[in-house]
């Protein structure tokens, strides 16, 4: 994970970037923080990356400006370019071309931040082109360079010109919390539910159906604890420097419907095919009430399958949960009348019902994910139809244990515990403001985890980092 | 920048101080235990030195030659230095280092798993073991891109620190071999019915993980490797035996594809550097109930194949009294 938060020399780069920032005048504190992100990019060590985001960069301000003073069409043909350079890296990847610096690129991150500034400009959201510098920053800045959050250029900028003011205590103290904790949810949580998931998913060559089940679970905790953690970091190190970014996740595993799940789980990217694929599209097809927004709602989710890359798993992925939402769009009425019925129209009994069948179906659609290419789902629904024979609920067992010792598979899940127990706490407490009995014991066991528990020889990876 | 945001900065610059003094102090704690705890390294590492100038068979190789040859047998004073998942880098860094402080040393016998010859420490999976090498011998990591990594200097990350914190509290967490004075490390044998069920399981497993980690281009890696401990061993006039222990049938015939060319090279080579070459790998004299796994002999077993190699190996040295 070199040059992510995963490595050492990240946290180097990090409080070097942060002393340079703070001790800068603030009228040079932006640029501080652009050659903070350069500094990261060339850290990378792929030297065409630097150079493609630079030039990248430099077409969209051009884009940007030409808009403005020559009208949107300048814009328009700057989103096309960006969605060119987003497709023809995909599609090179697709085909098996082995270039390594695409994979540090970030490119899916960078290039669809570059169309939502243009689409703003273009839609007239965003008033004035960005500076070079600004939108550089924007761009590439290098906690969200590699998994996001995708921001939009407007509310960052603000952020930008806030962080000018220099080092805060609060947020530094808010800053370096979050990015403890994001170090949690990856090396201890997400680790050692990637180590269960490897022997769940049947890396001995035994899967079957209840040992797939139960893998579904392990692997989207791990999914979950694993791209929280990245957020986490990133919110936390981009705190450092005055920058607060999206927060991308919100208990989605208490969604009680597959949309209510997409308003939940990597929100930032959501709301951006929302606001750039699915409500476009919505308008075109308007005077088809209904119809329209099921298609509207298929086409922008296979996009979000595509987004994450071209296997089968991915396409797969992607309409399974357009079709979850238009099947649900479509039978709202009908859902409403049978829980009206049985007096639960606002109940706890449906609340549950829901959260638990929204779960499964999730589980179900991150085994797609997981699976990714063809083969993959071969081998997955060969596996599916074994296996139910008496023993199966040992089967099961095993995949939540993922095969593991008892003393490693009691610690994956006991941290799987303190991750649900603080993720829900931290809804109604905030741990700065608690009283100080809580919050240096807190702070204490964190730092203990952390040092103990974390796996950080045997990291796999941030999984969407490669999206 | 007002003075009491720069008071609370320096309020929290202090407090962090604080809690990074008391985990280092934590961490050096850590650090400490784990540099005490017997590892079959430091085992290795320590009764080797205390062993030296009376030493006269070294046994070098993995840990089917850990399990499987016991020098205690012996007449002559051997020591067993094989390790776990010892690649044969390390095999020749220890034959080099040891070699000028083993003064009456007569013969070096070199036990080889099934794909010893393709495999590093690194292509194993178990590159953590390369650490213990660097810090009980002093051999850097087989893969040099390892070399700089933190757990080439602290004991306690190379080790986990969790498993070091339960070996510290309560004398858990930590596998540690229970070595005999010769190195060796017996196994209690299977019975019958952990035959029938492990045995079956672990022949596709170990064949898949061998498979794994045998590298297409590695035998000549190995064979390199191979031809300078020989060299090394002609030069300084010692007698130099290599040999396969014995594994479970089911298993070697899972393993037979690829294995007679290597075991052509490997004849070659014996022959051009004076070596004794033995192969013990189907030995009828060996059953499934002799073994604590597909290839690794139990402890009975081993001693009896320690009396076979003392016979095929090292017939005609003479013990030095002296020393014995």
């Amino acid at each position: 994970m070199s040059g992510s938060f995963g490595s050492l020399s990240f946290y180097f780069l990090l409080g070097l970037a942060w002393l340079a920032w703070a001790c800068a005048p603030a009228r040079l504190r932006p640029a501080a923080l652009g050659l903070a992100s350069l500094a990261f990019v060339l850290a990378l060590g792929q030297p065409l990356v630097p150079i493609a985001l630079i030039l990248l960069t430099l077409l969209v301000w051009l884009a940007g400006r030409r808009s403005i003073s020559m009208g949107p069409a300048w814009a328009g043909a700057g989103i096309l370019a960006s969605a060119g350079v987003l497709l023809a890296v995909r599609a090179a990847l697709a085909l098996g071309t082995e270039w390594g610096w695409v994979s540090a690129l970030g490119v899916s991150y960078f290039t669809l931040q570059a169309i939502a500034y243009l689409a703003d400009l273009a839609l007239g959201v965003q008033a004035e082109a960005a500076p070079w510098l600004d939108l550089w920053l924007y761009l590439a800045w290098f906690p969200k360079f590699a998994q996001g959050p995708f921001e939009r250029y407007g509310p960052f900028q603000a952020q930008v010109r806030r962080s000018s003011t220099g080092p805060q205590a609060e947020d530094l103290r808010r800053g370096l919390l979050l990015l403890a904790w994001g170090l949690f949810e990856k090396m201890v949580v997400a680790e050692r539910m990637a180590s269960l998931a490897a022997g769940a998913f049947g890396n001995d060559g035994g899967g079957t159906g209840p040992r797939l089940w139960a893998a579904g679970y392990v692997f989207a905790v791990r999914l979950f604890a694993d791209s929280a953690g990245y957020n986490d970091m990133a919110r936390g190190a981009s705190l450092c420097f005055g920058l607060g970014l999206t927060n991308n996740f919100n208990a989605p595993f208490l969604a009680t419907s597959v949309t209510d799940f997409w308003r939940r789980w990597h929100i930032s990217l959501s709301e951006w095919v929302r606001d750039y694929v699915f409500s476009p599209l919505q308008m075109i097809w308007r005077r088809w009430p209904s119809g329209g927004t099921v298609a509207a709602m298929f086409v922008a989710f296979t996009a979000v399958g595509l987004w994450h890359g071209t296997g089968w798993g991915y396409l797969l992925m992607g309409m399974f949960y357009g079709l979850c939402m238009g099947w649900a769009l479509l039978t709202r009425r009908w859902r409403k009348n049978f829980w009206r019925r049985l007096g639960q129209e606002n109940g706890a009994g449906r609340r549950i019902f829901d959260v638990v069948v929204t779960f499964h179906l999730v589980c179900l659609s991150f085994l797609f994910f997981q699976a990714a290419d063809r083969a993959g789902l071969a081998a997955q629904a060969r596996a599916a139809a074994t296996g139910w024979g008496p023993g199966w609920l040992g089967e099961f067992w095993r995949g939540l244990s993922g095969g593991k010792p008892d003393g490693e598979w009691r610690l994956a899940w006991l941290s799987v515990a303190a991750l649900g127990l603080v993720h829900l706490a931290g809804k109604r407490t905030d741990l700065l403001r608690s009283p100080a009995w809580l919050r240096y014991p807190s702070y204490a066991a964190l730092a203990l985890a952390l040092v103990f528990l974390g796996r950080y020889f045997a990291a796999t990876g941030f999984l969407y980092a490669r999206f | 920048m007002p003075a009491s945001e720069r008071a609370a900065l320096k309020r929290l610059a202090f407090k962090l101080g604080l809690a990074l003094c008391l985990l280092a102090a934590l961490g050096a704690w850590l650090e400490g235990e784990a540099r005490r705890a017997p590892t079959s390294f430091r085992q290795k590492r320590l009764a080797l030195e205390a062993q030296a100038p009376d030493l006269q068979v070294l046994v070098l190789g993995p840990s089917v030659g850990l399990n499987a040859v016991d020098p205690a047998r012996w007449r002559l004073h051997g020591y067993n230095l094989a390790n776990n998942g010892q690649s044969l880098y390390y095999d020749r860094a220890l034959l080099e280092q040891w070699l000028p402080r083993l003064p009456r040393l007569r013969a070096v016998l070199f036990s080889l798993g099934r794909p010893n010859l393709c495999v590093t420490v690194t292509s194993m999976n178990e590159s953590a073991r390369g650490f213990a090498y660097r810090r009980e011998f002093g051999i850097p990591h087989e893969d040099a891109a390892l070399r700089s990594d933190p757990r080439n200097y602290s004991a306690a990350l190379a080790l986990d620190p969790f498993k070091v914190l339960c070996w510290a509290v309560n004398g858990g967490g930590l596998v540690l071999s229970d070595l005999s004075p010769s190195g060796w490390e017996p196994l209690p044998p299977l019975d019958e019915t952990q035959q029938m069920l492990q045995l079956s399981a672990l022949v596709a497993r170990k064949h898949a993980d061998h498979q794994r980690a045998m590298m297409v281009e590695a035998p000549g890696y190995g064979l390199g490797q191979m031809e300078s401990m020989l060299a090394l061993c002609r030069a300084r006039g010692l007698r130099a035996a290599v040999f396969v222990p014995p594994v479970t049938r089911d298993f070697a015939a899972q393993s037979e594809a690829g294995r007679p060319a290597e075991l052509g090279a490997l004849k070659a080579l014996c022959r051009a550097n004076g070596a004794v070459f033995h192969d013990y790998f189907r030995d009828p004299r060996f059953q499934d109930g002799d073994f604590a796994d597909v290839d690794h002999l139990a402890a009975p077993a081993a001693g009896r194949f320690s009396g076979i190699l003392e016979k095929d190996l090292l017939s005609g040295l003479r013990p030095d009294t002296a020393t014995r």
